[in-house]
C-alpha cells in the first residue's frame, strides 16, 4: 500500500490520527475525482466526523483542499453555504429530513462547484427515510456529493451501503495514539503509552482523559468500585450505587451548565418577546435531550468500565497480561485476578451486558444499577 | 467528475444482463410474440439487475429501431433510448416509491396514465422500491394495475416482495432475480476491468466478488474504489486492506488456537488483531464464513465449486476440518453468532470476541447447553474420559487451568496430536472406571454397544413425538403404555390393567410396522413389539413408572458421567416423586 496523502492533504486531515487507509482513500478521491457517495464507518471517537468535514472542504475548495482559503475554513467549521449537515432530529433521521435533502440536492450550488451533504450518524435513519434516500443516493445530480458517517454500518440498510464507497476507519493504533498524545499535549512517553492503552484506540476518550480532570476522576471511581465489589457488604453496595448516582448527577449538571451558557448567548441576540420565547422553547427541548444523553453516557461509562475491569481480571487470570486495558492498574489486577474465578468473571461481564440491554427499555436508573451490582456480586460467589 | 462505474456499465441489452436468463428469456419471448404483460414485479436482492432490466424493457418497447413495434434488441443510442437511460424520457416514468409513498402520489399516476404517450409507443411506469408504499397507496394502485389503458405498462421493482400486498402480487407477472454465482460476478468484473484498463489479478477479483455477496453493484463499486485507490495495478493486499477482509492465515490460526484450548494465545491473538487495526465485526463475519467452509468440507467428499479459490487452500481446509469435530464447529459458529447479535445490540465487539474465545478455550467456563453438547461430542469422538477422583470434581470455578488435564481439555501445545493424548489418558484410568458411557446418538448405538431397556426408556419421549408426527391415533394408544422389557430383539410394552383395546391396536400389522420403523430409526435395531396388559393384581405401571424414573436416573451411567464430568448434581424437581 502506498500512502499517497500529499502535503496538502495531510494538513487538511490534520485532526485525524492514525488512519492511513481512510486518508489515502479520501486523498485519492480528491486528487483523481470523487464518486458521488462515501460512507465513513468505524468505531466511535476516531475522527470520522472531522475527516468528513475535511473531505467536504476538499470537495468545495477550488484547489482541492488548500486548507487556507475561505472555502476550506468555512467548510471545516461546517458553515459553508454549499455544505449541508443532516443529523438525527431527536433520536433518528426522519423521512422529512431526507425529502428536504432530496429537493435541496436538485438545486445548483451557490458558490462552489459542488454541493456536499454530510449525514452524521447515518445509521439512525428510519427505514422509510433510508428507503426514500435510495434513488437520490444512486443517481444524484452531477454536482451533489454525499458523505455518510456511521459508527454502526451494520445497522444501515444494505441497499444504502451498496450505493456508497466505503471508507473504513479503525480504532487508533496504540502507537499512533501515544505519539499523538505525546506531541500534542507534551505527555511523557510512558504516560502517553499507558493512556493509549486505557483508551483502547478511542481518540476522543484519550484526549478527554488528558485534559479533563472530571473524566479521569470518573474512571478512577468506576474502577475502584469494581475492585471493591467482591468484598463489599449489602450496605456498601448501596453506598456504591449512591456514588454512581452522584457521578451521574455531576455529569448532568455539567451538560446543563453548557446548554445554559449557549442559551444566554442566544438570548442576547433575541430581539423581541416572540424571538425570546422561540429560543426558550428550542432550548427546553435541547436541555431535555442533553440531560438524557449525559445520563446515558454516564451509565455506559459505568457499565463498560466495570465490565472492562473484570475483563482485565479474566485476561490476567488466563495469563495474558500483555493484553490488559487498564495498564496503570496492572499491580492491582495481578493481586486480584484468580485463575479459578475465570468463569465467574465471564458471568460478571454477561451481567453487565444484560444491564446495558435493560437500559434500552426506559428502566429506573438507580434500580437497574443496584441490580447490576448485586448480580455481579452474585456471579462472583 | 467521473461517473461511477456501476452506472457507466449498466447493461443496455437483454443479453448483457448476467445470470438472469430465466427473466430475460421470458421477456424476449414475450416481446417476440407480442404478448408483453401490462404489469411486472421484479423481485430480488440488491444489485442483481432489477432496475436495469426494467429500463431495458422500457427501451425495447419504445426504441426507434423497432419502427412502431417492440424490438428485442434496442439500439441504446437513439434519442428515445438515450432519454430513458438518462431518466429524462417523458414516456418512461421512474418513480421512487420510497419517497413518494402516499396515496396522492399514486393518484397522480392514475390520473396521468390515461394520456397517450408523447413520443414513444408505450408509457412505462417503473416503480422502484415498491415495498415502501403505504397500504392506502397500494390499494389505490390496484384498479389501475389490473386494467391499465392499452398503452401503459407497470414495472414494480423491490428487494422485499414479502412486504407487497398479495392483491398486488396476483395482478403482476412476478420475476425473481437470483443472486449471480461467484464466477458470473468475476466475469463481469473482468470485463469492466479490461474495458477500463485496470490491472487486476484473478485472485483479487475473486476476493472482491466474494465480499460483494452476489451484488453486481457492490462488486463493481468496490472495483471502482480500488481503481481510484491504487495507482495502476490493484494488488491483493490493497483489496484485502480496503475491504477489511481477514487474511486466510489468521482464520486458520485462530481455529487451531481454539482447538488447542490455549486461552492465552487466543487473547494475544486478539491483541495482535487490534494492534493491526482490525475491524472485529468484519473479522467475526469472516470467521463465520471460514467455519462454514470447514463444516462443508468436513461433510462433503468433493467440495462444491467456488468454495476454495485454490487447491492448496482446499487441502488446508480439509486438514483443519478433520482436526475438529462437527459439534465443536457448530458450537463455535453458535458462539460467534451470539456475539454478533450482542454487538448489534450495542456491545463492544472486541470484548464479545474475547469472551467467546475464553469460553471456547476454557470448556469448564462454558455452562451453556451447546457447550456441554460440544464437549460430550469431543469425548465421544476421542473415546476418553477425564476421570478425576470425585473429591477434586468441585464446581467448575474451583478448577484452575493449571490442573486441567486429560481429554476434556487438551493441554496447551499438545493439540496437534489430540487423539494420542486422549487415548493414553483413557487407558490409564480404565481400571478405575470400566463402565463405558451409554451412547446417546443413534449412529453409535447401531454399531457395537448392546441395547438395553434403559435406552428405550430414555428414548421413549422422542419415540412418542415421532409417532405423533406420523400417526396421531397410534400415539394416543402407545402413550398409555410403558416400555417394560427388552429380550432378544423383542420389546415388551406394558399397558395398565383393562387397556386391552390399546394393546390390541398395537398388534395390527400396520401399527406394528410403523413402531418397528421408528424404533429402528432411533436405535438402529430391528425390534419386534409385543404389547402386554397388566393383570388386576399387578402394581399399576403409573406408580411404578415414577419409581422407575428415579431408578434410571440413579443407575444410568450417563448421569454418573455427567456428575463426574460437569459436577452435576441430581436434583429432585418434584415431578418424579
Amino acid at each position: 500500500m502506498t500512502p499517497l496523502v500529499g502535503a496538502v492533504d495531510s494538513a487538511l486531515f490534520g485532526n485525524v490520527v492514525g488512519q492511513p487507509l481512510a486518508l489515502t482513500v479520501l486523498g485519492q478521491a480528491l486528487q483523481r475525482g470523487s464518486a458521488h457517495a462515501y460512507l465513513l464507518h468505524g468505531p466511535r471517537g476516531v475522527g470520522k466526523t472531522d475527516a468528513a468535514y475535511a473531505f467536504a472542504a476538499g470537495l468545495l475548495c477550488p484547489d482541492g483542499g488548500c486548507c487556507h482559503c475561505d472555502h476550506c475554513r468555512r467548510a471545516r467549521s461546517g458553515v459553508h453555504v454549499d455544505l449541508e449537515t443532516v443529523a438525527p432530529d431527536g433520536s433518528s433521521i426522519l423521512i422529512d429530513q431526507i425529502r428536504q435533502l432530496t429537493l435541496d440536492a436538485a438545486m445548483r450550488p451557490y458558490e462552489a462547484a459542488r454541493r456536499v451533504y454530510v449525514i452524521l450518524e447515518a445509521e439512525t435513519m428510519t427505514e422509510p427515510a433510508a428507503n426514500a434516500f435510495l434513488k437520490t443516493l444512486e443517481e444524484p445530480p452531477s454536482h451533489a456529493r454525499f458523505v455518510l458517517v456511521s459508527s454502526a454500518p451494520e445497522r444501515l440498510l444494505p441497499t444504502v451501503v451498496s450505493r456508497c464507497q466505503r471508507v473504513p476507519f479503525f480504532r487508533t493504533p496504540a502507537k499512533a495514539l501515544a505519539a499523538h498524545l505525546g506531541s500534542r499535549y507534551g505527555l511523557r512517553a510512558e504516560d502517553a503509552w499507558a493512556l493509549a492503552r486505557v483508551a483502547q484506540g478511542d481518540l476522543s476518550y484519550a484526549e478527554a482523559l488528558t485534559h479533563s480532570q472530571s473524566v479521569r476522576e470518573d474512571r478512577v471511581l468506576v474502577l475502584s468500585l469494581a475492585r471493591e465489589l467482591p468484598s463489599a457488604g449489602f450496605a456498601r453496595v448501596q453506598g456504591m450505587a449512591d456514588e454512581v448516582m452522584a457521578m451521574l448527577g455531576r455529569r448532568v449538571a455539567a451538560a446543563v451548565a453548557c446548554v445554559e451558557d449557549q442559551k444566554t448567548c442566544e438570548m442576547e441576540w433575541a430581539a423581541d418577546a416572540r424571538a425570546r420565547s422561540r429560543v426558550e422553547k428550542a432550548f427546553d427541548v435541547r436541555l431535555r435531550r442533553e440531560k438524557r444523553a449525559a445520563v446515558q453516557a454516564g451509565i455506559d461509562h459505568v457499565i463498560s468500565g466495570s465490565a472492562g475491569w473484570f475483563r482485565d481480571l479474566a485476561v490476567v487470570a488466563a495469563g495474558a497480561e500483555e493484553t490488559v486495558h487498564n495498564f496503570d492498574y496492572l499491580a492491582e489486577l495481578r493481586e486480584d485476578g484468580l485463575p479459578g474465578l475465570l468463569s465467574s468473571y465471564l458471568e460478571v461481564i454477561a451481567a453487565a451486558k444484560r444491564t446495558k440491554e435493560r437500559f434500552r427499555y426506559n428502566v429506573d436508573t438507580r434500580c437497574s444499577l443496584e441490580h447490576m451490582l448485586f448480580s455481579m456480586k452474585e456471579a462472583l460467589l | 467528475m467521473s461517473i461511477s462505474l456501476y452506472r457507466k456499465y449498466r447493461p443496455v441489452r437483454f443479453e448483457d444482463v448476467i445470470g438472469q436468463d430465466h427473466v430475460t428469456r421470458t421477456l424476449v419471448n414475450a416481446i417476440k410474440q407480442d404478448r408483453v404483460s401490462h404489469a411486472y414485479l421484479f423481485a430480488g436482492p440488491r444489485g442483481t439487475g432489477k432496475t436495469t432490466t426494467a429500463k431495458i424493457l422500457a427501451m425495447s418497447l419504445n426504441c426507434e429501431a423497432g419502427q412502431g413495434t417492440a424490438t428485442i434488441s434496442p439500439d441504446g443510442s437513439c434519442s428515445r433510448c438515450q432519454a430513458i437511460r438518462r431518466g429524462q424520457s417523458l414516456d418512461v416514468i421512474e418513480i421512487d416509491a420510497a419517497s413518494n409513498r402516499g396515496i396522492d402520489d399514486i393518484r397522480d399516476i392514475r390520473d396521468n396514465s390515461h394520456f397517450a404517450p408523447v413520443e414513444g409507443r408505450m408509457k412505462v411506469y417503473i416503480v422502484d422500491e415498491v415495498h415502501m408504499l403505504t397500504t392506502e397507496a397500494f390499494n389505490a394502485l390496484l384498479k389501475i394495475l389490473e386494467e391499465p389503458p392499452a398503452h401503459v405498462i407497470f414495472i414494480l421493482a423491490t428487494t422485499e416482495p414479502h412486504k407487497v400486498l398479495p392483491t398486488i402480487l396476483s395482478r403482476c407477472q412476478r420475476f425473481d432475480f437470483r443472486r449471480p454465482t461467484l464466477a458470473e460476478v468475476c466475469n463481469v468484473l473482468k470485463g469492466v476491468a479490461a474495458r477500463e484498463g485496470i490491472e487486476v489479478s484473478e485472485n483479487t477479483l475473486a476476493v472482491i466478488a466474494r465480499s460483494a455477496a452476489g451484488s453486481f453493484r457492490d462488486a463493481i463499486g468496490t472495483l471502482d474504489q480500488l481503481a481510484s485507490y491504487c495507482e495502476s495495478a490493484i494488488s491483493l493486499q490493497d483489496a484485502l486492506a480496503l475491504l477489511g477482509v481477514a487474511e486466510q492465515d489468521l482464520l486458520f490460526e485462530l481455529v487451531d488456537i481454539v482447538a488447542e484450548g490455549n486461552t492465552k494465545e487466543a487473547l494475544l491473538f486478539v491483541e495482535r488483531l487490534a494492534q493491526n487495526g482490525a475491524d472485529f465485526n468484519q473479522f467475526m463475519r469472516d470467521m463465520l464464513g471460514h467455519l462454514r467452509d470447514l463444516y462443508v468440507v468436513r461433510h462433503t467428499e468433493n467440495a462444491p465449486a467456488g468454495l476454495a479459490a485454490t487447491q492448496e487452500r482446499l487441502e488446508s481446509l480439509r486438514s483443519q476440518a478433520n482436526r475438529n469435530a462437527t459439534g465443536e464447529l457448530v458450537h463455535f459458529i453458535d458462539s460467534i453468532g451470539e456475539a454478533q447479535r450482542a454487538v448489534r445490540q450495542g456491545a463492544d465487539p472486541r470484548l464479545e470476541l474475547e469472551v467467546v474465545l475464553i469460553r471456547l478455550t476454557q470448556p469448564r467456563a462454558d455452562q451453556s447447553l451447546r457447550g456441554i453438547a460440544a464437549r460430550l461430542e469431543k469425548l465421544e469422538a476421542g473415546g476418553g474420559w477425564d476421570h478425576r477422583p470425585p473429591g477434586t470434581t468441585g464446581p467448575p470455578v474451583a478448577a484452575s487451568p493449571g490442573e486441567r488435564t486429560g481429554a476434556a481439555s487438551a493441554p496447551p501445545g499438545e493439540g496437534s496430536q489430540p487423539t494420542t493424548e486422549r487415548l493414553s489418558s483413557s487407558e490409564t484410568v480404565k481400571a478405575a472406571d470400566p463402565t463405558p458411557l451409554p451412547p446417546t446418538s443413534p449412529e453409535v448405538e447401531g454399531q457395537q454397544v448392546p441395547l438395553t431397556i434403559d435406552h428405550i426408556k430414555r428414548a421413549w419421549g422422542v419415540l412418542l413425538e415421532r409417532i405423533k408426527g406420523r400417526r396421531p391415533g397410534l400415539h394416543a394408544v402407545v402413550a398409555e403404555g410403558k416400555p417394560d422389557a427388552l429380550e432378544e430383539g423383542t420389546l415388551v410394552i406394558r399397558f395398565p390393567h383393562g387397556m386391552d383395546f390399546q394393546a390390541g391396536q398395537l398388534e395390527s400389522p400396520e401399527n406394528a410396522l410403523l413402531m418397528a420403523e421408528e424404533l429402528q430409526a432411533l436405535t438402529g435395531r430391528r425390534l419386534h413389539v409385543v404389547p402386554r396388559v397388566s393383570s388386576a393384581g399387578e402394581r399399576q405401571p403409573q406408580e411404578e413408572a415414577a419409581q422407575e424414573h428415579v431408578r434410571i436416573l440413579r443407575t444410568s451411567e450417563l448421569i454418573e458421567h455427567l456428575q463426574k464430568e460437569f459436577g452435576a448434581r441430581l436434583i429432585d424437581d418434584g415431578t418424579t416423586s
